[in-house]
């Protein structure tokens, strides 16, 4: 284990210099781009010209026009940054020690966990005190799926919609909250935890599910709330709202 | 243990958002902490953009003329069948009646709120959670024409009813002084008159005499009359064009929307209506003197843009005595059929040119009929007179 932990910060830090050398590119009008230089390999003559060394730290003149060669350069940072991004991973560690890698982008569907990559407190690590393995690796199972069916554009945002022709995960969002009660209510905080919009609203949807249709003394049994009203009192708020006992 | 104790206290609304209305009015019972939850004006604020009216559920509004009442029924359109049984049909029941022997003027509706109107005694009812207030009394009056106006201001969360008092016989008149307009807002629980009236075009008249203006998106649409340099006699309406006039219930601020030149004379009966999110207008042409007028849908493509303005469909019903009560189920037609003995209820499919009915009633009109909205505005406020 001591091992495969150092080459993953080996092969991170490969990237980080890889990243920070560049090239500037020099077009026929006389426009000046500088790029990483793993951005500017992404065209093999350019990456045979600084392979075979024949370049100074400075420029590579290129025959083509000024807005060809940056729009052909926007198309390669752009996709770099994407591959970048996509083989790039962080390790998340529930509260009784267990470790989960995952693909940033898939643990990016927690805002909060977004927000702490964003921040650079990251480290490659991020301790999760309030969500137990169990839990983690459901919830890392439905942000894997859902940043499937989302694609690779942006985090996915949807919303829990039981609407199938809206939603195409509808069935499996369904199987997916098929669990025993506790670890439902965990799954709500720990989605209200890390800020998972979809699954906090499939699993509150879940509940509220159950609650339909049921009557006050049975919402107060089923979920221990306490009953802070005087007879007289709920009498009266009954009697109001008759209608809807009915 | 399922005990929601242990819930954060946001995860709570976020549960309850999920229940239908009638289970949350019930829930009001479990504890007092879940009665002021319920109640309280952030959570009916955000109640409504969870809502999950069933999308089957249509409101609709009818008029009797002997005796002169208004019903209200909730009809439930089955997909699977092509007729409607009746226990697809929900009777809701106005509490109050008019003062008067005969029914409400219905000013508007906005998110499942109605707002009911006679002779200068506003009523704002919410049939879903059965509950109604009845508004103090504008301080303007007069023996003028006065439009009345009631919308949605999505900016400030609030629902507002508007009072435009003409001033003088025909605001039509160059030299007209412009109307006083005053805004009735649920927040504030009181009317203040406002300096809307400046923004108020020229030599505009609204068409139809009870129009019900077109809601969306925060502003109220009327079909109206620019009347230009023309006169008032029919030979002398050569300058004078169709247009849309709009109130705007964020800012309360008049405009005028153009319409394309020569498509829509002023003999053409048109009515502002909402497609598909977009503002349309609903053009009956007659094509020959006792044949049936032919009915047409235009939508404005793109606001504001003049030549956006496309003409959709048109409705070729092989009946007489038809009217469009307005648009469901994406780019459906809600058409209202008489018959000898009441009204039939349909949806018409302009693709298919189908048409389904949904509901037979025993009435002379049906004034409205739009998607069951549910929504839980009203709840906080005391039952009945608001002083």
């Amino acid at each position: 284990m001591a091992s495969s932990s150092t080459s993953v910060v080996v092969s991170n830090k490969e990237k980080e210099n890889k990243n920070t050398k560049k090239v500037t590119l020099k077009s026929s009008d006389g426009e000046s781009f500088e790029v990483d230089e793993s951005v500017a390999m992404e065209s093999q003559t350019i990456k045979h010209i600084i392979e075979d060394g024949h370049y100074s730290s400075l420029a590579l003149s290129l025959s083509v026009k000024t807005t060809m060669a940056s729009s052909s350069t926007s198309v390669v940072v752009s996709n770099k940054e994407k591959e970048n991004k996509n083989t790039k991973k962080v390790t998340l560690k529930s509260s009784d020690g267990e470790s989960f890698e995952v693909d940033e982008s898939v643990a990016m569907e927690s805002q909060t966990i977004k927000h702490i990559i964003e921040d650079g407190c990251a480290n490659n690590e991020i301790p999760l005190p309030n969500v137990t393995s169990g839990i983690l690796s459901r919830v890392i199972e439905y942000c894997k799926k859902h940043k499937e069916a989302a694609g690779e554009s942006e985090p996915s945002v949807t919303s829990y919609t039981s609407n199938s022709t809206t939603n195409p995960l509808t069935e499996w969002d369904t199987e997916f909250v098929k669990v025993d009660q506790n670890t439902l209510f965990d799954l709500i905080l720990a989605a209200n935890y890390l800020d998972i919009k979809g699954l906090l609203d499939l699993t509150c949807k879940t509940v509220a599910d159950m609650m339909k249709g049921k009557t006050p003394q049975e919402i107060r049994e089923t979920f221990h709330i306490k009953n802070d009203y005087t007879p007289e009192e709920e009498a009266e708020v009954r009697k109001e709202n008759q209608w809807a006992f009915e | 243990m399922l005990d929601l104790e242990y819930l954060p206290y946001d995860v709570l609304p976020d549960i309850l958002h999920g229940l239908p209305v009638k289970s949350l009015i019930r829930f009001r019972c479990v504890s007092k902490s879940w009665n002021s939850l319920i109640a309280s004006s952030a959570f009916i604020n955000s109640n409504l953009t969870r809502s999950h009216s069933d999308s089957n559920k249509l409101i609709v509004r009818y008029l009797d003329a002997k005796p002169h009442v208004e019903r209200y029924k909730l009809i439930h359109e089955d997909n699977d069948n092509n007729d409607s049984s009746s226990e697809q049909i929900q009777d809701l029941k106005l509490p109050l009646r008019s003062r008067l022997l005969s029914h409400f003027q219905l000013v508007g509706s906005a998110n499942g709120l109605f707002c009911l109107y006679d002779e200068n005694h506003f009523i704002l009812w919410n049939p879903c959670i059965r509950k109604y207030i009845t508004l103090p009394n504008p301080s303007v009056t007069g023996f003028f024409p006065c439009y009345l106006v009631f919308g949605f201001d999505s900016k400030t969360n609030d629902y507002k009813v508007v009072k435009i008092a003409y001033q003088c016989v025909n605001i039509g008149y160059e030299g007209a002084k412009p109307p006083l307009v005053e805004v009735y807002s649920v927040s504030e629980g009181s009317w203040r008159v406002t300096s809307a009236g400046d923004s108020y075009p020229p030599r505009i008249t609204i068409r139809n005499w009870h129009p019900q203006g077109a809601y969306l998106n925060g502003a109220v649409y009327f079909a109206a009359i620019d009347w230009g340099d023309a006169g008032f006699v029919a030979s002398d309406w050569g300058d004078a064009s169709s247009i849309v006039l709009s109130f705007d219930l964020g800012d309360e601020v008049f405009r005028v929307i153009s319409l394309p030149n020569g498509k829509f004379g002023l003999d053409i009966r048109i009515l502002t209506s909402k497609f598909k999110g977009l503002l349309s207008l609903i053009c009956y042409e007659s094509r020959h003197m006792g044949e049936q007028y032919s009915c047409s849908i235009w939508v404005m493509k793109e606001y504001g843009i003049v030549d956006s303005w496309t003409k959709q469909f048109t409705i070729e019903l092989n009946m007489l005595h038809w009217k469009v009560l307005g648009f469901w189920k994406n780019d459906h037609v809600l058409v209202q059929k008489m018959q000898s003995d009441g009204l039939m209820l349909s949806l018409y499919d302009p693709e298919s040119r189908q048409v389904k009915n949904l509901g037979f009633c025993k009435s002379t009109c049906c004034s409205y009929a739009d998607k069951y909205v549910e929504n839980l505005v009203l709840l906080d406020k005391p039952n009945g007179v608001v002083s």
